[in-house]
């Protein structure tokens, strides 16, 4: 199956009994897992610069920040945000994700999405 | 010279009367409608790789799947028709009165009572794990098409009983016993006899529930899985995940021919109904299944539409109250009901599922402050059986054609900006399910309103009365129970509306649909529980208003027969 590499922690988080041991695994080999990066900006020309500014601070907060892996099952950027207990038990991070350049997913990304729709959702 | 100046009075207190529902359905349908469509054309200009496949192949299955599911429905409606219509036997009004019920319900209750019937962590897995000592659920009906069939027919037998079902407790029986005195066979009678005589009936309640299963959106999307999309969902998923506004407006244009064309011909089957039939009196052509087929077929069709409609909506209820522990024992708590109230992981953005239904109430509230009086003044100005209102008839139940997605996706592209912005104008959700609402809401209160003898108003005036006293202490007391009727269907219909809603409704403001949906795919057993049981909560809500509304047609209808 595809999934996160913190799949295996958003098990034991959901199940409705206390959970000793995740019921699924994330197999973290060098090359298996491709890193996936969530972005927040700032549009040019905002009318609210000052506003979207103070809301990106709040999201870099360790407030936020110790919020979202729960919530998201993503990692925190800010390295001051404690990472939750089900993330450091269960959920590890692969030493070796492949990599693809900007460039090259600028130019692949229509026919991947495209080859994608066609082989899993139809 | 006074009568012309009377008539421009009088024209001039109709537009006041339209102005009101002219200007909301202008603001709120055309103005949308009108934008999807141009947003449609863009896909033409704009991008350079048109696939149409994009378009064909949703509008074919769509097709398909309503095909499907109303033979299917037909399969099991017509029997069961016949079943109403001619037979007595133990329990009839009570399970005449229950299977009205699935089709009222929301969408995302049927889904959930399926998903908890059939799905991976449904009754039927569960037990046969139990009984074989499985680890996996063996049965996997989730996001088949078989699932969709299954819920569809679940959702539109009612309507065939209903329709085809009352047509057949009304014709007169002679005609059949005459068939059969000059030595036609009982299956003869039928094929030459009754069906043609109810052929009209078929027709109209088939293409009703075609049209139903065309515009499916909630029992699609929640247990058809991703591979499968109707048009309706194709819409959802061009417009909410692939960001492509241009595609969804296509798409949506194409929805809104073929709803329209699928309406126009129901009109056309509906006017065609008019057989000479000659009105029997209640229950007459029912007897008691007397021959050993007539039971084994009673008995059969019993069992049928117990299993079909009502099992769902009992596993839903049952699955919502039982947790398994660790050690796969069974469990009967309300730990899933207590925990809709809980913000368990204390999270920043947390919002309480409860809120949720918080949230239903408040907009199905605004929704009946909305439509009730919005359609009063409709149904009011209709009734001049002027030109303007012969006119103005149809015009008003457009936005029947029109699917509730389309109403979505037409909001999301008109209202972005302040004051009316989606995202800061919560109005804007109560308002979509007005224009649901609003065409049920007229033609319940219309012949209510026609109902009222002229004399009554005349007579009222002719001692003195104002047009609004006569109004105010004249008309609304005898419109009040139509009102209060059409105000429970729309509360009902905005508290379960799903299509229109999941393209409205902010992350912060979910209504209590948008939340089932929410959950029931999040993974987790503490999630499920919490979806069955919000579902559950609202099935409750919803059947108690229906029957509510069925009560009160039944004391209206009665209360017609007597003044009349």
């Amino acid at each position: 199956m595809v999934s996160y590499a913190s799949s295996p922690a958003a098990e034991v988080v959901y199940a409705s009994e206390p959970l000793t041991d995740a019921s699924t695994g994330a197999i973290l080999a060098d090359g298996m897992c491709f890193r996936q990066v969530e972005f927040a900006g700032i549009l040019k020309g905002t009318p609210n610069r000052k506003l979207a500014e103070q809301w990106i601070d709040f999201m870099l907060s360790t407030t936020f920040q110790e919020d979202m892996p729960l919530q998201m099952f993503v990692y925190p950027v800010n390295p001051k945000a404690k990472l939750p207990d089900a993330f450091s038990k269960y959920a590890s991070i692969p030493e070796m994700p492949a990599r693809l350049t900007p460039a090259e997913i600028t130019s692949g990304r229509e026919t991947w999405i495209e080859a994608w729709t066609e082989a899993v959702l139809r | 010279m006074s009568g012309l100046l009377q008539l421009v009075r009088r024209w001039r207190w109709q537009w006041l009367l339209w102005l009101l529902p002219l200007a909301f359905l202008l603001v709120f349908f055309f103005i949308p409608l009108a934008s999807i469509l141009r947003l449609g054309a863009q896909v033409f200009t704009d991008q350079a790789h048109l696939n149409l496949g994009r378009v064909w192949r949703p509008l074919a299955f769509t097709f398909g799947q309503a095909t499907l599911s109303t033979l299917l429905t037909l399969l099991v409606g017509l029997p069961a028709a016949y079943l109403f219509a001619r037979f007595r036997f133990p329990g009839r009004g009570l399970l005449n009165a229950l299977v009205v019920l699935p089709f009222m319900l929301p969408t995302v209750v049927a889904a959930a009572g399926f998903n908890a019937l059939l799905g991976p962590n449904g009754w039927l897995n569960l037990l046969l794990m139990k009984l074989f000592n499985l680890t996996q659920a063996p049965i996997h009906l989730l996001n088949t098409l078989g699932i969709i069939l299954l819920a569809h027919v679940f959702y539109n037998t009612p309507v065939i009983i209903r329709v085809v079902g009352s047509a057949w407790a009304q014709l007169d029986t002679r005609v059949e016993q005459a068939a059969r005195v000059l030595g036609a066979s009982p299956w003869q009678t039928m094929r030459l006899v009754t069906l043609p005589l109810l052929r009209p009936a078929i027709l109209a309640a088939a293409m009703l529930v075609f049209l139903f299963n065309f515009t499916s959106f909630g029992v699609v999307l929640l247990l058809g899985g991703p591979q499968y999309a109707t048009l309706e969902v194709e819409i959802y998923m061009q417009a909410v995940q692939m960001l492509n506004l241009p595609m969804a407006g296509l798409l949506s244009g194409v929805q809104l021919l073929c709803t329209l064309g699928i309406s126009i011909l129901y009109s056309r089957a509906v006017g065609k109904q008019s057989i000479p039939l000659i009105p029997r009196l209640k229950g007459e052509g029912a007897r008691q299944p007397h021959s050993g087929w007539e039971r084994v077929f009673v008995a059969g069709m019993l069992t049928l539409l117990i299993l079909l409609e009502l099992l769902p909506l009992i596993a839903l209820v049952l699955r919502s109250v039982m947790l398994m522990d660790a050690s796969g024992h069974t469990v009967w708590t309300l730990s899933a009901y207590q925990e809709l109230f809980i913000n368990r992981r204390q999270s920043v953005f947390y919002v309480p599922p409860i809120q949720s239904g918080v949230n239903s109430l408040l907009y199905g509230l605004a929704t009946v402050l909305m439509a009730v009086p919005l359609g009063t003044l409709t149904a009011m100005a209709l009734r001049s059986r002027s030109q303007l209102a012969r006119i103005m008839d149809p015009v008003l139940m457009l936005p029947l054609g029109a699917s509730a997605v389309t109403l979505g996706l037409g909001f999301i592209a008109v209202f972005n900006r302040p004051p009316l912005d989606v995202r800061t104008f919560p109005l804007l959700i109560p308002i979509a399910h007005t224009l649901v609402a609003l065409p049920f809401v007229v033609r319940t209160l219309q012949p209510a309103l026609a109902g009222i003898p002229v004399s009554l108003r005349q007579a009222a005036a002719v001692l003195g009365a104002s047009p609004f006293q006569v109004w105010r202490t004249v008309e609304l007391p005898i419109l009040a129970r139509a009102a209060v009727v059409s105000a429970i269907f729309s509360f009902t219909l905005s508290l379960g509306e799903f299509g229109a809603t999941s393209f409205l409704a902010r992350p912060e403001t979910p209504t209590l649909p948008v939340a089932i949906s929410r959950f029931i795919s999040l993974p987790g057993a503490l999630n499920y529980g919490q979806a069955l049981a919000m579902a559950t909560l609202l099935m409750l809500v919803c059947a108690l208003s229906i029957l509510g509304i069925e009560q009160l047609s039944r004391f209206l209808n009665e209360g017609e027969k007597t003044n009349g």
